[in-house]
């Protein structure tokens, strides 16, 4: 059932996407040209100035409508299939309510990760045609890959098991980011539509809102005290009692600590959704 | 005797603390029944098929359907159609055959192709492009084009011109078999008549009255229609 859930999840949100995602990489060639043969082009500066910006503009503003664009259309998906009239139908299937969030979710997820991808692309698109700095060949040829991998032949086995474990790492919180950022939005969605009887979108907007004044409040000053906690380590024991690996073990264990912090995010609100969707529905 | 359908014992929902919508409500559907649940308005009728359909959850008692306890197992055996539409309005109606076609394996394509031809409906078309009524008559195509055990019609003509109603009701006859059974809610209490095996007004969350429809308008030497107007008489 999950398969059949994600495929119409999948395909609703994929019939507006794919015209911001292929606008995207469209987009990234004019930009990419624009750094090398407008030069050629436009001998005046300033009409060469207007291409270049012009060009190299709309790729970042078509960026920018891609990374909003994927939020919306995750979230209308996401209200409208549960919460709207459409709810009748989604909750009156023979499938159970976690397999419909979840299916939910790994939408979500999966948007965010390929819209994340769509502009790893059209920068790579890019990349080929701006030149390295001081060199004839652009950002990304193959000579470039081969002096990468030159590099990491040098680098000793213990240190390739670090760098190993780092990517681990960040592999893992790449994954749970857009997960949490996923799981609030639906998290705030599902309050406000359980919670308002009537404007249930003006409800959500307000929860949006007001949370996200709430996080800044709860979170600058965390950020801050971590921070000045950890200056104040380091001017303690450095040269002391730490050693070139033992930053390595307190980098690798804060990582750990944010991955964890960010798992159990992700259930408390996956629990938080699906226990309103099993016991406070509140269909129009 | 066969196993009942539907159970509904004890069940009690409220809306607002203090203010029943249901209350203690016991409810049994025999197979191979037509049921018309009447009442007037916020009499708990819809609220009854939404806690039946699993949209809503009871504050007490308990509902089993083909002796199974409400779960989405359920939902296999229940189609119902509720007096909204429901439907995407980004699918064309081939599209929710199809949709209906993957998650519910009693669903008979043929017959609603032949309903949907019947009552000279496009299956290309958008569900956004369709009048109110046509969208309520593609509704109760899909929800009876099911070989479920119970159907639960709320409001089921309420939109659709009269002309079409003779068509729906007629459809509502033919298509459910000897072992399921037919729930349907209405105010057009003289369209449904005809079809009706049994009825039970409904106020303030309980049966008020019920029973058989043909024995009863022997009884009272009135139709369900005269007899409603004048136990309801405001």
């Amino acid at each position: 059932m999950l398969k059949k859930c994600f495929k119409y999840d999948f395909k609703s949100v994929f019939k507006i996407w794919w015209i911001a995602a292929v606008t995207v990489l469209g987009l990234s060639v004019p930009a990419g040209i624009a750094y090398e043969s407008l030069r050629e082009h436009f001998k005046d500066p300033a009409r060469r100035f207007i291409w270049e910006n012009s060009a190299v503009g709309a790729f970042w503003f078509s960026v920018m409508a891609i990374l909003i664009l994927t939020s919306v259309l995750v979230a209308v998906r996401f209200y409208i299939n549960f919460f709207s009239d459409e709810g009748y139908l989604t909750f009156t299937l023979p499938v159970k309510r976690s397999t419909l969030l979840f299916s939910k979710i790994l939408s979500g997820f999966v948007f965010y990760a390929l819209t994340a991808l769509v502009v790893v692309v059209s920068l790579a698109v890019i990349g080929l045609f701006v030149p390295a700095v001081g060199e004839s060949y652009s950002c990304l040829t193959a000579e470039v890959l081969c002096e990468f991998i030159l590099i990491f032949k040098e680098v000793p086995l213990k240190d390739i098991l670090w760098i190993i474990a780092y990517a681990l790492e960040l592999v893992l919180m790449a994954i749970l980011s857009p997960l949490v950022s996923t799981l609030f939005l639906y998290t705030l969605i599902t309050l406000g539509a359980t919670i308002a009887k009537r404007h249930k979108v003006a409800a959500t907007i307000g929860l949006m809102v007001g949370s996200n004044y709430l996080l800044s409040a709860l979170i600058i000053p965390v950020v801050l005290a971590i921070g000045l906690w950890v200056n104040a380590t380091l001017h303690l024991f450095s040269d002391k009692m730490l050693g070139e690996y033992d930053w390595m073990y307190f980098v690798l264990f804060a990582f750990l600590f944010v991955i964890a912090v960010l798992a159990t995010v992700c259930a408390f609100l996956g629990n938080v959704i699906q226990g309103c969707l099993e016991r406070k529905l509140n269909l129009p | 005797m066969s196993e009942p359908i539907l159970v509904c014992d004890k069940l009690c929902k409220s809306y607002k603390k203090g203010v029943p919508v249901l209350n203690n409500f016991d409810f049994t559907v025999e197979p191979g029944r037509i049921i018309g649940l009447l009442g007037p308005n916020g009499c708990g009728k819809s609220t009854l098929l939404k806690l039946i359909a699993g949209l809503l959850v009871p504050d007490c008692g308990e509902i089993t359907v083909c002796g199974i306890k409400r779960s989405e197992e359920t939902n296999k055996y229940i189609s119902y159609l509720p007096e909204r539409p429901y439907f995407s309005t980004r699918m064309s109606v081939d599209e929710m055959i199809s949709f209906f076609k993957e998650f519910y394996a009693d669903f008979d394509e043929l017959i609603a192709r032949k309903m949907l031809f019947d009552l000279g409906i496009n299956p290309k078309s958008q569900v956004k492009t369709l009048s109110k009524g046509t969208k309520e008559k593609v509704q109760l195509i899909l929800v009876m084009s099911r070989r479920a055990k119970l159907y639960m019609l709320d409001e089921p003509i309420g939109g659709v011109d009269p002309a079409a109603r003779d068509y729906i009701l007629s459809t509502i006859i033919g298509n459910y078999n000897e072992e399921a059974s037919v729930i349907i809610t209405t105010h057009l209490i003289a369209d449904i008549e005809p079809v009706l095996n049994d009825f039970a007004f409904m106020y303030q969350g309980k049966i008020h009255m019920s029973g058989d429809a043909d024995e009863t308008r022997n009884t009272y030497g009135k139709s369900l229609d005269q007899l409603f107007r004048e136990v309801f008489r405001c």
